[in-house]
């Protein structure tokens, strides 16, 4: 009797092993942005899409120069943007990523193992790899990203060497073909991505500029990398600003801009032209005039659109993810931490886009001490950001301290708080 | 073992594959490594059961403790130099002489010598002290350290924490070793008839799974890795390089349950286990020898090396047996008929 219950015991313990599963399809499928996605058997499951850059803005941490082709280029870089779905059901445990930058041969050169704690709201995971022609060979290369050793997500691309120009002859073709069409204006609405105040005059006032945007005629038929030079002409006729450009094969426009303030420019005639292996291939003129009124430009950034609110703690229940005991004066201890919730609120009308968020810690001194930049992807309804810091006197001062949140640029919330010694004992 | 080292040599994965913190490209290089992580528990519990047996055998033929611990510690640093010399070498095809680093013999010599002196205690002292050196493991991990400095680097990697200088850290494999000594009291005193055997290998073993769960469960004291969801595979693959609570738990419950297992085939097959009765008998002549193999032909010489997949693995592996059980068996003749302390002890 007892052998029979030890057998299915046994049985039992075996059946363990046999009903490992994955959590992950086993055929992957094209995803969003040409990722491969293997997606997961849970409804609930966390997705990844991969985006490559070659920059990411600073105060938004929006990617610059999307694309899957990039040039060798002494300090160039990939950037790797992973936007995760479902994060927010996927709260309650801590999610264990690797990102594995694999090269043309499929063998991994650079891992990373990025932790979403269960504090950490983040939806994005960034990853780097410099691709100066001394490290990197041209070819095809891929990114994965693994969740808890599982493959879910895999997104190629490929280096080229810029520096293999074309030939003498082809080159001479190309600048009888290729023609650059000059669109000058005053800026680029961030929503509608439509031109503002196209045109040949511009005023000089206080963070004003001129951008050009350059469309590249004919380079449909053009598979292959290229160089452009912009250079913008002062009135006296020197340049007063020249701009290497490397546009990739499936790109045929970019841009470049100077900036339109009194103190750097005078009223006077202006040029941009452009240049293809030193030919010239667009040329266009515009007039910069003083203006009466020196009004202050207006922020396209809707930051009143949001506003934070911002608890302090120093524990955050596990249950409910509310913070205990709410506070804004904290006593300097060892091994223990303050932490910030900051519930953003934002109006109903907002649309669906990646939202960037920046926190600064600001000490007693007045300068920052931590800087933190948060992303939410479209998809998050509920904006919470956890944030924390060490009180360790051997961190701290005691004094007053300040959280400031911004969107963008705009501060959208700030609240102080207070670090004391702790009593002498 | 013999699987995962031709993996290691023949398997393209290993080109990359960072074995503290590993990811696999598909399920059969998940089997193929997961499979040898049986085998550092399985030897410091068997390595753990051999010197209680060992001692008991010595004790009744009428020596000394003393004598007997001599014994111990010679066996026990023949196997670090061992592991610093031969060793450490073989695996480059002794392309060059690497004595400055620590591996799995090492730390069985380690945990032989620790072992002499407690070998004699009564069991649950034994058990007592295991459970201890696992439960405070964990928190001894934490102690921060810089890899850069040599001295704390050599003494929290032979001990407790795992890198570059030694993947095997003394302190919890020893406490492995320990349990082998709890579990040969059993196998080999206590427990006088195979049924008995069968029965409290399956309970313990069973129980030891069941507790390694319980802890993995909970998500805290005792994890290293996160993971997904119970029975994912991120549930099975905690650290093994220092390993946490629930891997040693997990592993020994499983290691008393495969030995319980071929006591059970045994008792009805006898015949069954006899090509690996050889190799068990000459354990470390087997150690010592295919990793030399393995590393003059493939990575030295450059046969197959890195160039496989798990199908090259395996044949690796057929071949390999092929080499060393007629090799296992000659040793095994010729350390019958030496008297050399050094062949005897190997």
């Amino acid at each position: 009797m007892i052998d029979k219950k030890l057998i299915l015991f046994l049985i039992i313990l075996l059946q363990l092993f046999l009903t490992v599963c994955s959590d992950r399809v086993e055929t992957p499928s094209d995803g969003e942005n040409s990722t491969t996605i293997y997606h997961s058997k849970s409804v609930n499951g966390i997705e990844a899409s991969i985006t490559f850059c070659e920059k990411i803005k600073n105060q938004t941490g929006e990617p610059v120069n999307e694309d899957t082709i990039f040039n060798l280029n002494e300090d160039s870089k990939v950037y790797s943007i992973v936007n995760l779905k479902n994060r927010e059901l996927n709260t309650d445990k801590d999610l264990m990523f690797h990102i594995d930058w694999l090269d043309s041969t499929g063998n991994s050169f650079f891992k990373k193992r990025i932790d979403l704690t269960t504090n950490d709201s983040s939806s994005t995971l960034m990853s780097l790899i410099n691709i100066s022609p001394d490290r990197r060979e041209p070819g095809k290369y891929s990114l994965r990203v693994y969740l808890f050793r599982e493959l879910i997500a895999e997104k190629n691309f490929e280096l080229v060497n810029a520096a293999i120009e074309p030939q003498a002859i082809v080159k001479n073709e190309l600048i009888e073909k290729v023609k650059a069409n000059i669109t000058l204006c005053k800026g680029i609405s961030k929503k509608t991505k439509k031109l503002l105040g196209v045109g040949n005059k511009f005023e000089i006032k206080d963070k004003g500029k001129v951008l050009a945007v350059i469309k590249i005629e004919n380079k449909d038929s053009i598979n292959h990398p290229l160089t452009f030079y912009a250079d913008w002409i002062s009135p006296d006729g020197s340049s007063l600003y020249r701009k290497e450009v490397n546009i990739k094969s499936n790109e045929a426009s970019f841009s470049s801009s100077i900036s339109a303030s009194p103190n750097k420019r005078k009223p006077g005639k202006y040029c941009l032209r452009i240049y293809l292996f030193e030919k010239l291939i667009g040329e266009k003129s515009f007039g910069l005039v003083k203006t009466e009124k020196q009004g202050k430009a207006v922020s396209e950034v809707n930051s009143e659109n949001f506003s934070a609110r911002i608890i302090f703690c120093e524990k955050i229940s596990k249950k409910t993810g509310l913070p205990i005991n709410p506070d804004s004066v904290f006593t300097l201890k060892d091994k223990r931490k303050l932490r910030a919730v900051i519930y953003i609120e934002k109006s109903d009308t907002i649309v669906k886009i990646q939202k960037s968020f920046f926190i600064k810690w600001i000490g007693s001194d007045n300068n920052s001490f931590y800087k933190k930049k948060v992303r939410f992807s479209p998809e998050d309804s509920t904006l919470k950001i956890i944030s924390s810091i060490s009180l360790s006197p051997q961190k701290r001062l005691p004094g007053n301290y300040l959280l400031k949140v911004y969107y963008t640029k705009d501060l959208i919330g700030e609240k102080k708080f207070l670090l004391k010694e702790q009593a002498e004992k | 073992m013999l699987v995962d080292h031709c993996s290691y040599y023949l398997n393209s994965t290993w080109e990359f594959l960072d074995p503290l913190d590993p990811l696999f490209a598909s399920w059969g290089q998940v089997v193929l490594r997961y499979v040898s992580y049986l085998c550092a528990p399985g030897f410091l519990l068997i390595n753990g059961a051999m010197v209680w047996w060992f001692y008991y055998r010595r004790k009744n033929k009428g020596l000394n403790n003393w004598s007997i611990r001599k014994e111990l510690i010679q066996r026990g640093f023949f196997l670090i130099l061992l592991q610093m010399t031969w060793v450490n070498s073989s695996w480059s095809g002794f392309n060059r002489f690497d004595p400055f680093h620590l591996g799995i013999i090492a730390c069985i010599g380690f945990s032989m010598i620790f072992q002499s002196f407690i070998v004699n205690w009564r069991w649950e002292l034994q058990l007592a002290v295991a459970v201890i050196i696992l439960l405070l493991h964990p928190i001894l991990i934490k102690i921060p350290y810089n890899p850069g400095d040599n001295l704390p680097t050599v003494l929290m990697q032979t001990f407790i924490d795992a890198g570059d200088f030694n993947k095997y850290p003394v302190i919890p494999w020893f406490a492995v070793a320990l349990l082998g000594s709890v579990m040969a009291h059993g196998w080999l005193k206590a427990w006088d008839s195979d049924k008995k055997r069968i029965y409290w290998g399956t309970i313990i073993g069973a129980c030891a799974i069941i507790v390694s769960i319980l802890i993995r469960m909970l998500r805290g004291y005792g994890n290293i890795f996160p993971f997904s969801d119970f029975g994912s595979y991120s549930f099975f693959f905690d650290q093994k390089y220092s390993p946490s609570l629930y891997f040693n738990l997990w592993f020994f419950g499983w290691s008393v349950l495969v030995i319980t297992l071929f006591i059970a085939i045994s008792k009805f097959f006898p015949k069954v286990f006899l090509i690996f009765d050889i190799t068990g008998k000459t354990a470390l002549f087997f150690y010592c020898i295919h990793i030399a193999i393995l590393g003059i032909f493939s990575k030295r010489i450059g046969i197959y090396y890195h160039q496989g997949e798990i199908t090259e693995t395996l044949i690796g592996v057929v071949i390999m047996m092929l080499i060393m059980v007629p090799l296992s068996k000659w040793f095994f003749k010729f350390k019958s008929r030496s008297s050399n302390p050094i062949i005897r002890m190997i």
